[in-house]
């Protein structure tokens, strides 16, 4: 494991654990934040099960009964959303990331709990469109544990294909979006677009939906583009001002960015730019389809843990902690805003 | 054909737009990406192209504009002209 993928993981657990100390109630400490991360996985955070022989088994486990409760209380409370979306390329540069780079890079973070987002679709549609927009959404399902289902009612995705352009919210960004809104645009797709586009197009949105932004807006391949040939390209093509392409095109995302691997640009996430505005001459090439680094980041972000796996995983982090269900506590769930 | 007053404002749903003849007539003010208020109260603003060409009609006479919509990233963009005839 290369040394980013092991500061990936080190974050994704400290996500877990801000999760589940809101869960469990009890208090969450920092105090391994002073400590370089590499020693977090010797798992010494006070509120983690005591005398857990290895880092990974210092998960507490509730009852069976209760984990489903806890996983709805969880995504209820999710405190780990209510922070600017941040530097997870920190991550790629294999800096020590500090508390606040951690918690930054889960603003619009769906968590860590495995989950399923409602889908709907605004225009309406044939089924076999709906059907395979949804199949094409559901691709990152093969590593990541979110995954999409249609609804007839008001879905918390909803597609419009009757606006300009292809765009999403990003992340949980959606949940706040009025309900009789798109949350996500695909212009124009009808069971004739070719199969490459609905590649292309429909899991790129998807990504954004997972909270996913552009990853050519990294720094190392904005710093191939030359700004001034850029800006005269996009006001030949699209009419845009300087302030737009920069918006677009020429800002870094070092504050708000993307997969925590070196910059990728075959990442689906990635568009392709014409090689006239670049330095080189060089296009960057954009990615077509989610790619091998891209399946193994959203697999990382988001966890799947198969029903197959699961018993396996119990095993090696000890039995759940039994107690009579009398004892049990309610907890308010409130409604996912 | 469009037909408009002097100072009304035009607003396509297009990732570009420019104004292709009769400059000092209708003017191109932008191409804008929208927000919503979202309702915890911050703006938010899909990822993705802007999406709103806003154009203006500066004083009479004709122009003809050129509208943009599609992928800006992949080349083969859908354009659109409008004649436009803006009286006072
Ligand atoms: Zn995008």
């Amino acid at each position: 494991m290369c040394d980013s993928d092991q500061k990936l993981r080190q974050a994704l657990t400290k996500i877990a654990e801000v999760a589940r100390a809101a869960v469990d109630g009890g208090p969450y400490t920092d105090e391994d934040d002073s400590k370089p991360h590499g020693e977090t996985t010797r798992g010494s955070h006070t509120h983690a099960h005591a005398g857990g022989k290895n880092a990974h088994c210092s998960i507490k486990q509730l009852p069976d009964r209760l984990v489903e409760k806890a996983a709805r209380t969880a995504r209820s409370i999710n405190p780990v959303n209510g922070v600017g979306f941040g530097p997870i390329s920190a991550v790629a540069r294999g800096l020590v990331l500090d508390p606040a780079a951690i918690s930054v890079l889960v603003s619009k973070y769906w968590g860590p709990q495995q989950r399923q987002l409602t889908v709907s679709f605004l225009d309406g549609g044939p089924s076999d469109l709906r059907r395979r927009i949804i199949q094409h959404m559901n691709a990152w399902n093969q590593t990541a544990g979110i995954s999409f289902v249609e609804t007839r009612g008001v879905g918390k995705v909803r597609i419009s294909r009757n606006q300009a352009g292809y765009w999403s919210y990003l992340g949980t960004d959606i949940l706040h979006i009025p309900n009789n809104r798109p949350t996500l645009n695909l212009q124009g797709f009808t069971m004739n677009t070719s199969e490459s586009e609905f590649h292309r197009v429909v899991r790129h949105e998807a990504g954004h939906t997972l909270g996913f932004p552009h990853e050519h807006m990294r720094e190392e391949l904005v710093a191939r583009i030359d700004p001034e040939k850029a800006y005269d390209f996009f006001l030949r093509t699209q009419g845009w001002s300087r302030q737009m392409v920069d918006q677009q095109v020429l800002t870094p995302l070092s504050q708000d960015s993307i997969m925590g691997t070196p910059s990728d640009e075959d990442s689906i996430m990635c568009y392709q730019l014409p090689g006239s505005i670049t330095k080189s001459g060089e296009p960057i090439r954009g990615g077509i389809d989610i790619n091998a680094t891209d399946y193994a980041f959203a697999g990382r972000i988001y966890p799947k843990v198969s029903a197959e796996r699961a018993p396996s995983i119990q095993v090696e982090m000890g039995t759940a902690d039994e107690w009579s269900p009398s004892e049990d506590v309610e907890v308010d769930e409130e409604p996912v805003q | 054909m469009l037909h408009v007053r002097v100072g009304d404002m035009l607003m396509f749903g297009a990732t570009g737009g420019r104004v292709l003849e009769g400059g000092t007539t209708v003017e191109l003010m932008g191409v804008f990406s929208p927000g919503v208020v979202s309702d915890d109260g911050r703006v938010l603003s899909p990822a993705g192209p802007p999406t709103s060409a806003l154009f203006r009609a500066l004083q009479s006479g004709q122009a003809r504009i050129e509208l943009i919509r599609g992928d800006p990233w992949q080349g083969t963009p859908e354009r659109r002209e409008i004649a436009i005839i803006v009286t006072a």
